[in-house]
């Protein structure tokens, strides 16, 4: 007899003589059947542990400004350890940070030099308190304004543009956004997502398992009396 | 499994007695919250188990590949290897690190000057040369135990005011070392007079070498502290291979060889009246295994710029590849982060090598919730610490990843005189009077 016939046979029995007690019986019987094959499928694959992921960014991934901004910032789930490493690349392919990037708890900040308008594309690699490095990039374009040409002269207006739409003391205004934009466009990106996201199977399996496990028992110290 | 038993209680029939289904349906109930709730453990051991996979299976891996095939049990010759006590140098310098480490840190009595320090040399380079020769010391009230000499070495070394104060007939100074920042040293752990490293592939005759050594220093020295260490026992693995330290890394990769041009300049010292002489370093480094427990394999492998299996750098596939610190990834980044141990400790001039000679050490400390307090008696040896070990260890303690789960306790330096002509004692020129 296969062990599917000893599953459905009771269910079926007890579906007949006590109704709504067995109905449960046998709804709960198909949940663990389908989670089984879920764990079965999934249990190969080794479980992510809790690290750091990006949550936002100034500017967002996808943003059109007017300006280049005098810095960017990028926004952490937690602490990050010191030192972190940023490239800002302009469309022409130059390299536009300026010195190094400052850590501050969550926040990397990293001053950017002039550019000309076009897309760029900002990349981070950073250390979180646990050790873990995590990297990716986000992109944005800066738009060809009133001083279009990207010469000497026009710098000066640009980067009093520029600080006016930082918007410095607001890093995460769309986390849910700019963390999506980024996982996509990262192809190197080691963990992204919240923790409970990555460990939902790892901590959700048993728990719902056990949970189960405790249904059945209740249900059958019932029926016995 | 126990659902087999359920067809016995569940017999295939509708029109069975009430009482047997019942029973039936229960038993199955009861099985499958028992098959759930196992299931629910299996899983989290499996989880635990995917994560274990990795290093296990490259431990096998090495195991298997590192057996000489000699049967276990018939290697009494281990027993009876010797390394010489007299030459041109001390043994325990250039020696292939034994597996296991006592090192004595001793303080003289006030009343003890040059004269007597004298006469404790010579006790003690005798018992030293006979031990290391697998013959009693003079008075050895257990003899036996020197029949197994084991590769004994005992390699002597003195403090900066023993140099500044006894010492004649020699150019060598010795300074101790600067302070670090990321030292948190503790007196426990400081500089002694003199340093007695006794090294030996076996632990009994190791101990019975040290009873003997305090045994004939007690009328001369207190000891202040006895740091033991070890590698790995004799035959785990081939000889020559890098010893890992307890926090899994391959440590000591880059480290000069015996065959090396350099290696005579960068060891020995050229200082008259200690030509042949060494400088030995030693920094008790202890390891905060509890947060190191969080650091999962990307992070420890970043955290040093190697590999943990094969040791070999993140820009490499072989231990001994050389790291390519200007190689950067898809986006641009550097491969090894510049912040990494290797990055900061790779030396920058030709001066800025030594040889590294560490020790794990693991001792019970039920006070830390490890319950032991473990890392490195890291031992190394220059002829001159302060060109070629100070200017590494100061980039370090400015920045090294590794920073964050290790911190130095002890540090101490010592003048390591010639070694001792057939006959002679250990710095007995030195001590002249």
């Amino acid at each position: 007899m296969t062990p599917a016939h000893h599953l459905s046979h009771p269910a079926r029995a007890g579906l007949a003589r006590t109704g709504a007690a067995g109905l449960l019986v046998s709804l709960l019987v198909s949940l663990l059947v389908s989670l089984l094959a879920a764990l079965l499928l999934t249990v190969g694959a080794a479980p992510a542990s809790a690290h750091a992921s990006l949550i936002g960014t100034d500017p967002e991934d996808g943003a059109s400004l007017d300006a280049l901004p005098t810095s960017v910032t990028f926004e952490f789930s937690e602490e990050m350890s010191d030192p972190a490493y940023v490239v800002v690349t302009a469309p022409d392919g130059s390299e536009v940070a300026d010195g190094d990037p400052v850590v501050s708890d969550n926040l990397v900040t990293q001053a950017l030099l002039d550019g000309p308008a076009g897309a760029y594309t900002m990349a981070y690699r950073v250390v979180s308190a646990d050790g873990h490095p995590v990297s990716g990039q986000i992109s944005f374009t800066v738009a060809a304004g009133e001083t279009a040409s990207p010469s000497a002269s026009a710098s000066a207006s640009t980067s009093a543009s520029a600080s006016a739409s930082a918007s410095p003391s607001a890093p995460a205004t769309s986390a849910e956004a700019t963390t999506d934009g980024a996982t996509e466009s990262t192809p190197s990106t080691e963990d992204d997502g919240s923790w409970l996201s990555r460990n939902a199977l790892t901590v959700g399996v048993p728990v719902v398992l056990v949970l189960l496990a405790g249904g059945l028992l209740l249900l059958s110290r019932r029926s016995s009396s | 499994m126990s659902a087999d038993h359920t067809p016995e209680h569940v017999p295939d029939g509708a029109d069975e007695p009430r009482r047997a289904r019942g029973f039936g349906r229960r038993q199955l109930l009861r099985t499958g919250a028992a098959a759930l709730g196992g299931t629910g453990v299996g899983w989290v051991a499996a989880s635990a188990a995917t994560g274990a996979t990795g290093p296990a299976a490259s431990t096998t891996a090495t195991g298997a590949t590192t057996t000489d095939g000699s049967a276990a049990g018939s290697r009494p010759e281990v027993g009876m290897r010797t390394v010489a006590f007299h030459g041109a140098h001390q043994a325990g310098v250039a020696t292939p690190p034994q597996a296991y480490l006592t090192l004595l840190g001793l303080d003289l009595h006030d009343v003890v000057d040059r004269e007597a320090l004298g006469r404790m040399m010579r006790l003690l380079s005798d018992d030293a040369s006979r031990l290391s020769r697998g013959v009693a010391a003079l008075a050895d009230n257990e003899p036996e135990l020197a029949e197994r000499p084991a590769s004994l070495s005992v390699t002597f070394g003195f403090g900066p005011r023993v140099v500044r104060e006894h010492f004649s007939g020699t150019s060598m100074t010795l300074e101790e070392l600067p302070a670090f920042s990321t030292d948190r040293l503790e007196d426990a752990w400081g500089q002694t007079d003199v340093a007695v490293q006794i090294c030996c592939d076996d632990p009994l005759t190791l101990a019975h070498c040290r009873r003997m050594l305090l045994k004939d220093s007690r009328a001369f020295a207190d000891v202040r502290w006895m740091q033991e260490g070890y590698r790995r026992a004799v035959g785990t693995e081939a000889e020559g291979t890098t010893v890992r330290n307890v926090m899994g890394q391959v440590d000591g990769t880059v480290n000069p060889a015996e065959t090396d041009d350099d290696f005579s300049r960068l060891i020995w010292s050229e200082e008259s009246g200690f030509e042949g002489g060494s400088v030995m370093i030693v920094r008790r480094i202890r390891a905060r295994m509890e947060s190191w427990d969080k650091v999962d394999r990307a992070g420890r492998e970043n955290t040093v710029g190697r590999r943990l299996d094969t040791g070999a750098p993140l820009t490499g596939t072989k231990e001994h590849d050389t790291a390519d610190f200007s190689a950067t990834d898809e986006l641009g980044f550097k491969v090894i982060d510049p912040a990494s141990h290797i990055a900061r400790a790779t030396a920058r001039t030709p001066e800025e090598k030594f040889l590294r000679r560490p020790y794990n050490y693991t001792v019970p400390d039920v006070s830390r919730p490890s319950g032991e307090d473990a890392g490195l008696v890291f031992i190394a040896y220059a002829a001159d610490p302060v060109k070629q070990f100070v200017p590494v260890q100061q980039r370090l303690a400015e920045l090294d990843r590794l920073n964050e789960w290790i911190t130095t306790i002890g540090s101490a330096v010592y003048a390591v005189p010639p070694g001792a002509a057939d006959g002679e004692a250990v710095a007995q020129h030195l001590l002249a009077t």
